[in-house]
């Protein structure tokens, strides 16, 4: 019973999510909050770019 | 490195890119991430980086990484890229990741015999599986229980017949 707790809290660790503001105005979703789960609600994967503005 | 999303290289209905920075560029610099054809990848902005410290595991992480995740979102695929840009080779290991994430993403539980149709066919080859006479894949796991046992032939059966 204690292995299957700790499979599920480590699986639940795993999963990566974000919530925040679409703030580039020519994006279909600008202003709205958008990340993994929610284009994933749409039937969507999501892959994010790590970088920032120069 | 947002402008792929413009190229048509997989299917953009399944996948996005998303372009997350820390917010240290100000209200102009959104133009370096607007190429000459136009960019209309959502961008996001994370200045506390907190997200970047959970995607990338360092606060310190270096920038021009890229993270797929799959349909339980869990990291599958992470790939940096040098300042020069991203190499036609890169380019075209990307597009695979992409493509086999969608792929797998697009996949439809009980179709074990990836013809897009449930039918008997699957189920035959679920009876297979769960009497071990045949590989075991995980398509056909209907109960998400790990195995493949008579419980899956129900549930698929059900489904089908619902779908009749």
């Amino acid at each position: 019973m204690y292995k299957i707790i700790l499979l599920f809290i480590m699986s639940l660790s795993l999963c990566l999510d974000y919530s925040r503001e679409d703030v580039n105005p020519t994006s279909e979703t600008f202003g709205q909050e958008v990340g993994p789960s929610y284009f994933l609600n749409q039937g969507k994967l999501t892959m994010t770019i790590f970088n920032w503005e120069t | 490195m947002c402008e792929l999303s413009n190229t048509n290289a997989w299917d953009t209905t399944k996948a996005v890119i998303v372009g997350l920075g820390n917010g240290s560029g100000g209200a102009g610099a959104l133009n370096a991430m607007v190429g000459p054809d136009g960019n209309d990848a959502p961008w996001v902005q994370d200045p506390g980086l907190e997200t970047w410290e959970e995607f990338l595991e360092s606060s310190s992480a270096p920038r021009r990484q890229l993270v797929l995740l799959d349909k339980d979102l869990n990291k599958r695929y992470q790939f940096q890229y040098p300042g020069s840009g991203i190499s036609p080779n890169q380019e075209t290991e990307l597009i695979n990741a992409i493509n086999e994430l969608i792929d797998e993403f697009s996949q439809i539980q009980g179709d074990v015999n990836g013809d897009e149709i449930l039918n008997v066919l699957d189920i035959i080859l679920i009876v297979n599986m769960a009497i071990g006479i045949q590989e075991i894949d995980l398509i056909g796991d209907m109960n998400n229980d790990s195995g493949i046992n008579i419980l899956d032939v129900v549930i698929l059966a059900n489904i089908i017949l619902e779908n009749g």
